[in-house]
């Protein structure tokens, strides 16, 4: 009872406080409520433009039109699109702004993309979106009903099998802890949340490219046509066959065949349920092409950066880049730990001495002239070299120095 | 709509007196854009002036005080002033009411499911109107124009090849499959930084909504610290701070014709110019000019890749500073150019917008780390030496972790990888999360391994200052050894 007292004396108190503030609010609140209002009023009306100047019976008229005639005309532009386009015939048709088709090219520009749906039993590809023409080279046709093992580079096959796998649990995935970085012991076993539909799949594999068009690998990496052709090599079996590597994500389905009589007798297991991968593979993303170009690149005397080496910052060679023995001969073990003053030609030590010195004072690259470095066979070669300190941007001290190295011709 | 309609109605009241000849004129210069309710109110009043006598009766309601003002301010009975704000409500609630069918009539037209298109409110409406229509542009004059049927497919089922049913459902639902599968969503946005498009799964990983995101601004979804970041590799101009955001929007379409003319004397060479808007601002306020390739000097092609961090419902607020609220997703995005039929013409295209992936980095607040069989864990201290390394690493590279602990990445990667890396050093720093791009990790016996690496600045539940940061490092493939390339020169 007492509680209660106070609490309405509390109640008392509070009210005539509440009276002013609600005061000054509404009056705040006026304020503010034309400013929202003005607001609106003119982002509708920019809106109203807009659309004007999207609709060509709108902006084929002179004068300005008001909001009613160019909604008028909107509704009948859009039923014009509309009418051209699919109409809508309820049942599962999903409206969406992007047709499916639109939808793949987004995919594909992106990101080189395709879908493709693998049943988990025996890896047959039951279905593969016609973009993988661009990615792989070759047709939907040529991949539907194939195998999937057939079309995978074989070292990849265990690991791919591992992920189509959704009976025997894997022991390979585990869980960790991201604080203590220690195993986490959960109470389900992870094979059944892996069975289950809809669980998710990442992971990368590489795929058969039909080697009628090589410029996707040559894109990849300069270096990668050294160790495919070695592979080559090794293997007659895959002769004719380069592999990209795709990024494959996606989720698990589990799928009842339809029921039909036209289907061709090698499906037997129609009876059960079809679990699927359906996934989404994708090159990934090229990151070498997006780097600044040098100014190098831009020289005609050079063909292509030749080799990279990395500096400690006096100039001792840390890292070699192993195209560099096609050029000066020495092996990278050779090299490293030497310093590159002991490559250069006498009568170019001043002006690189210069290049060093402004290399460790200026964030930028600095391009050497013209200089000779001594190979193993005590001649000389003309290169010409881009170096730039690199600074660590936690500690900002300059770590080490990187050289592209181009030989001038 | 209304309250500046009711300004013009008090303006025309004034004018009627003096020049009762030529109201009409005042009129139609005001107020161009609603001349069908307006002729209307005024007409009813002129003839009611001759009719005026039967409201006299009315005034006897009014206060004592009225009459004094009413003289000193208009001769009018206010009778009449009564009922022409009735009239002029009348007329503004029937075009109200005009105009709200029309509005719902496009709601209809949208293509999105009838539940969410009953909903909207009418910006939305015009907002995914113009969204929509621009997309259809964007779609069918970039290069290359999308086709929006299949007619590949169709190509494919005259080539005699037996279609299973299979085949055909999964064609049928390939957009839903697709968006399903990624990791991430798929987005478009125009040249002046408005979402064209938005996939719907936009929702599960930001917990934001399509309709409310389409043809809105991108930066109103990025965090802050990143805007000039996206800016830059986008080819965008930002509009300064605070700098007359409301003046631009209205300058563009007012000034169409004058401005498509500047356009045409400045350049004649270049048909590009005909967006009009692209030379004085843009319709997005936090945009003042539209993309460019030339801004982006820096880089080259229209492919980019860059993290930033957007906009997430479902990051748990407070559990790291750097991302609370956001969440950071690796954007892979491809340029559209629009299409020209000449190829002849040196000069550069113009960009129509960018298409893109966002790939979702997993949120930090995640505690347990799924690991596949080709990946490996290590902690890394903030200038990227290793501090611990999981023993397993020797299953996947010819490192034991001993080997690793207290190297720096960057003695460890290729020299061609270190700037790349650096970048992505410098984000990790600023945003707490990155994706790498692939980079190559030299072997101990020759060759290197391509890897990519997930890196997580990691707070300590007890002690905030306590961080760390987790790399989850995929191994690519094990690239080549250093004897294949011997075997190689030999």
């Amino acid at each position: 009872m007492q509680e209660f007292c106070e609490n309405l004396e509390d109640l008392e108190d509070e009210i005539p406080g509440d009276e002013k503030s609600t005061r000054t609010m509404d009056e705040n609140r006026k304020q503010n409520h034309s400013e929202i209002e003005k607001r609106r009023r003119d982002k509708m009306n920019t809106y109203i433009n807009e659309l004007s100047s999207m609709i060509p019976m709108c902006y084929a008229m002179q004068r300005k039109l008001d909001k009613l005639t160019v909604l008028r005309m909107a509704v009948q532009h859009l039923r014009g699109i509309r009418g051209s386009l699919h109409p809508y015939n309820g049942g599962d048709y999903r409206p969406s702004f992007l047709s499916d088709q639109e939808l793949k090219m987004i995919i594909l520009q992106a990101s080189e993309g395709f879908l493709f749906v693998v049943g988990c039993d025996r890896g047959r590809i039951l279905f593969v979106s016609n973009s993988v023409s661009n990615v792989l080279n070759c047709t939907q046709a040529d991949l539907l009903g194939q195998s999937w093992f057939d079309v995978l580079h074989p070292k990849d096959i265990v690991k791919v099998k591992e992920q189509l796998s959704s009976l025997e649990q894997c022991p390979r995935e585990r869980l960790i802890d991201a604080k203590t970085m220690l195993p986490v012991k959960t109470d389900v076993p992870q094979s059944l949340c892996r069975l289950c539909p809809g669980a998710r799949r990442s992971f990368f594999c590489r795929m058969k490219l039909r080697a009628a068009n090589n410029n996707q690998i040559k894109d990849e990496s300069d270096t990668s046509s050294s160790s495919r052709s070695s592979t080559k090599r090794k293997s007659k079996l895959n002769m004719d066959h380069k592999y990209q590597v795709i990024q494959c994500t996606g989720y698990l389905k589990s799928w009842t065949p339809i029921k039909d009589e036209d289907q061709d007798g090698d499906s037997d297991e129609q009876t059960t349920n079809l679990s699927c991968l359906v996934a989404i593979g994708r090159i990934p993303p090229n990151v070498l092409n997006s780097c600044p170009p040098t100014s190098l690149d831009n020289n005609p005397h050079i063909r292509h950066v030749l080799f990279i080496s990395r500096h400690s910052a006096e100039g001792k060679f840390l890292f070699i880049d192993q195209r560099a023995t096609l050029v000066i001969g020495f092996l990278p073990q050779e090299i490293l730990g030497t310093s590159f003053y002991d490559y250069f030609h006498k009568e170019d030590i001043s002006a690189l001495v210069e290049c060093h010195k402004m290399v460790m004072q200026v964030p930028e690259n600095i391009t050497t002239q013209v200089y000779r470095f001594r190979c193993k066979d005590n001649g000389y070669i003309q290169l010409q070299s881009e170096w730039r300190a690199f600074k660590n941007p936690w500690t900002n001290d300059i770590d080490f120095i990187i050289a592209k190295n181009s030989v001038f011709l | 709509m209304l309250p500046y309609q009711a300004v013009a109605m008090d303006y025309a009241g004034y004018q009627r007196q003096p020049t009762p000849g030529h109201p009409g004129s005042h009129m139609v210069g005001s107020l161009g854009m609603s001349a069908v309710p307006f002729s209307h109110s005024w007409m009813v009043p002129t003839q009611d002036l001759c009719g005026m006598p039967p409201y006299n009766k009315m005034p006897n309601q009014h206060q004592p005080g009225v009459p004094g003002m009413h003289g000193q301010q208009q001769p009018i009975e206010p009778g009449i002033l009564e009922l022409r704000k009735e009239k002029s409500r009348d007329a503004a609630r029937s075009r109200r009411g005009k105009e709200n069918y029309e509005f719902y009539e496009l709601a209809k037209m949208l293509p999105l499911p009838a539940a969410i298109t009953s909903q909207l409110d009418k910006a939305s409406i015009i907002r995914l109107t113009i969204s929509y229509l621009k997309l259809r542009d964007f779609s069918g004059h970039g290069d290359p124009p999308w086709t929006r049927e299949a007619s590949s497919s169709s190509k494919l089922k005259s080539a005699a090849i037996r279609r299973s049913p299979a085949v055909d459902l999964f064609e049928q639902h390939q957009g839903t499959h697709i968006l399903q599968s990624l990791d991430g969503f798929a987005l478009a946005v125009a040249a002046d930084g408005r979402f064209l498009y938005i996939s719907e799964t936009v929702s599960i990983y930001l917990g934001l909504s399509q309709v409310e995101m389409t043809g809105s601004s991108i930066f109103d979804y990025i965090h802050q610290a990143d805007h000039s970041e996206i800016a830059e590799q986008l080819g965008l101009s930002l509009t300064s701070g605070s700098g007359g955001g409301g003046g631009v929007g209205g300058g563009g379409g007012g000034s169409g014709g004058s401005g498509s003319g500047a356009a045409g004397l400045a350049s004649p060479t270049s048909g590009a110019s005909d967006d009009g808007s692209g030379t004085h601002g843009t319709n997005n306020p936090d945009v003042a000019a539209s993309m460019t390739q030339a801004s982006t000097s820096g880089y080259k092609g229209y492919d980019r890749s860059f993290c930033i961090r957007m906009k997430s419902t479902l990051t748990k607020r407070g559990c790291h500073f750097k991302s609370s609220g956001y969440r950071v997703v690796l954007l892979l995005c491809k340029l559209r150019p629009q299409y020209t039929f000449s190829h002849t013409r040196k000069s550069q295209p113009p960009l129509l917008g960018m298409v893109a992936l966002a790939i979702a980095l997993p949120p930090p607040s995640v505690h347990e780390i799924r690991l596949e069989c080709d990946m490996f864990v290590t902690r890394v201290n903030f200038d990227l030496r290793i501090a611990h390394c999981e023993p397993r690493v020797s299953d996947l590279l010819d490192y034991t972790p001993e080997d690793l602990v207290n190297k720096s990445l960057y003695s460890l990667c290729h020299a061609e990888d270190a700037n790349r890396l650096r970048k992505s050093h410098s984000d990790l720093i600023e945003k707490g999360q990155v994706l790498t791009g692939y980079y190559r990790l030299m072997n101990k016996s020759g060759g290197y391994t391509w890897l990519q690496t997930c890196a997580t600045v990691v707070c300590s539940t007890k002690n905030a200052d306590e961080q760390n940061i987790i790399c989850v490092n995929y191994v690519i493939r094990y690239y080549y050894s250093y004897q294949m390339f011997l075997n190689f020169l030999k």
